[in-house]
């Protein structure tokens, strides 16, 4: 696993594009975590003067709260390494070095292994790049720091390494059949942002969480604010084991998809 | 030894079958050449003994061998056009293909300098010539010493210098001892290379053996005598002469290992037959060999 792991990382390591998308990321990953804080205390603070009752602060960012709710707002970002993994896969393709790789002996288990292999490295790095963000944010926003509250729900960052490798498996499952990147990402991101959310809005009940990637992000919840509790709604506020078994089961589905191709087609 | 024994193997797209019950043994030591005209399935073939086509129906074995991955790791190939990530330098792209092999960098050197790039090793692939990308295909087949080295069309598209190059090339390591197969449309490719040849046409074989009874450059002569059948006796006792057609009185026949038309006279002569017409057909080996392909 750890050589094929390596024949993909001289691959990703010199691609240059890959490197802009994942400074992208970076950026906008951290712009988004440290600025909307002060965007909803500014907000609240604006709404809330005319009111009788003084809302409270809002305090995203404490410890042990800090990991749930930089887990939830970093997987807006799923699709950047899910992107990551489709230009990675379908170069394969435009290159035809998918092929060469077989001719120089790769055996098709091996193809597929090496990026189910590349996959479980990014999900790790987004997740210990989004671990690294709420260990500084917290840091920074809890006024006493004890050490028992400091990884208390930090589960959520193996859970979000969790949503990124099931996201990416997706990503991994539309390349291989559309080959093509630019196609790939269009068809990753139509399903994501238009088809799923419309045929969720269609379903009755909560059907729509059964659905690929609404399943995915129901792993990491909505987190629950003292705003949402004064308004009296509750939000699901741990991992739940049907969440998760959902999401293995697509995960399961997509890789063994692709299996079934790289052990089957012509190249 | 034998290194490949392909047995009926068989590759169906929809309809057009593009390589039929094929059946083919080759042995340690000899360069063996696939010659065929385009789409005659030499690609399809070599794509099937890599792995990277699914057969139809058949199987092949390499080395007498059914283990997959020790086998892969004594062969090494090119197919069609040099496939690389063009990003990457030479040197990275064979790194790569160490991974796969499970071999160490250190072999790099060595096949970079084989095939006179070592000193383009770290420029990026996209900016090799034509010919450079192919010898660094070359390279990244020789890598991890194999046993058997596969090349497909390996002077496709390149200038004269450049098929000289390649040639001398493969010629250079088929000195060392190993087995070679070449895929070639060109007939005058496999005659300067290979040791055994095999015809393809539309995806069966046609013909096998050694080059030098194959392609042997062919003698055709023209002969008339008044004694038709003691000619036709003569030519059945003679094994050098064979008949290749008779048509009014005219017989054309084929002397091997004799080009000179003295010499048949003087044959015909001694054997008690005096010819009124005897002449040289100029026939290339090139129009022998469509000859071949298109008679089959």
């Amino acid at each position: 696993m750890l050589r094929l792991l390596h024949i993909e990382f001289i691959k990703a390591f010199n691609f240059k594009a890959l490197w802009y998308l994942f400074l992208i990321y970076i950026l906008a990953l951290g712009l988004i975590l440290f600025g909307v804080e002060t965007f909803i205390n500014d907000v609240i603070g604006e709404g809330g003067r005319n009111l009788p009752i003084t809302l409270p602060k809002m305090s995203l960012y404490a410890f042990p709260l800090v990991w749930h709710n930089v887990t939830y707002l970093s997987g807006f970002f799923k699709a950047f390494p899910a992107i990551m993994i489709i230009i990675l896969v379908t170069n394969e393709y435009s290159y035809k070095t998918i092929k060469q790789q077989v001719i120089s002996g790769l055996s098709r288990n091996e193809l597929f292994f090496a990026k189910i292999s590349l996959i479980l490295a990014t999900s790790v790095i987004m997740g210990l790049l989004v671990g690294l963000f709420g260990f500084i944010l917290g840091i920074l926003n809890t006024e006493t720091l004890a050490f028992k509250t400091l990884f208390e729900k930090s589960q959520f960052i193996l859970v979000y390494m969790f949503e990124v490798f099931a996201y990416c498996t997706f990503g991994f499952l539309i390349a291989t059949l559309v080959k093509r990147s630019g196609f790939a990402i269009g068809v990753l991101l139509l399903w994501a942002y238009i088809a799923e959310p419309i045929i969720n809005y269609k379903l009755p009940g909560n059907w729509g969480d059964y659905l690929p990637l609404q399943s995915i992000g129901n792993l990491i919840r909505i987190p629950n604010s003292q705003l949402m509790k004064i308004v009296g709604i509750e939000f699901q506020e741990y991992i739940s084991s049907g969440d998760l078994m959902i999401a293995l089961i697509y995960t399961l589905l997509f890789s063994s998809i692709v299996w079934v191709i790289y052990r089957r087609s012509d190249l | 030894m034998e290194i490949l024994n392909i047995n009926q193997l068989t590759k169906h797209y929809g309809k057009l079958t593009a390589v039929n019950k094929l059946n083919v043994s080759i042995e340690k030591g000899s360069i063996y050449g696939i010659l065929g005209p385009n789409g005659s399935g030499k690609t399809t073939t070599l794509g099937m003994i890599l792995n990277v086509i699914r057969p139809s129906a058949g199987t092949f074995t390499w080395f007498a061998n059914t283990n997959q991955n020790v086998n892969r790791q004594k062969i090494g190939a090119i197919i069609e056009t040099p496939i690389f990530y063009p990003y990457l330098s030479g040197q990275k792209n064979l790194e790569i293909f160490c991974r796969i092999k499970r071999i160490d960098n250190t072999d790099i050197e060595r096949v970079l300098k084989i095939v006179d790039l070592y000193d383009r090793r770290k420029d990026t692939f996209k900016t090799y010539s034509l010919g450079m990308k192919q010898r660094l295909a070359i390279a990244g087949a020789l890598l991890g010493e194999p046993e058997v080295l596969i090349l497909d069309e390996p002077t496709n598209g390149l200038d004269p210098q450049g098929i000289a190059e390649i040639r001398n090339l493969i010629i250079a390591i088929a000195k060392q001892g190993l087995t070679i197969i070449l895929a070639s449309h060109l007939l005058d490719e496999v005659q300067k290379v290979c040791s055994h040849v095999l015809i393809l046409k539309e995806g069966k074989m046609l013909i096998s053996g050694k080059v030098d009874n194959i392609l042997l450059e062919p003698n055709i002569f023209e002969i008339k005598v008044d004694e038709r059948e003691k000619l036709h006796k003569l030519i059945n006792n003679t094994p050098e002469i064979t008949l290749v057609q008779e048509h009014n009185n005219l017989f054309i026949v084929n002397y091997k290992n004799q080009s000179n038309g003295q010499e048949l006279n003087r044959f015909l002569f001694e054997n008690g037959l005096v010819a009124n017409h005897l002449q040289k057909q100029e026939k290339s080996l090139e129009s022998y060999f469509l000859d071949i392909i298109e008679h089959a």
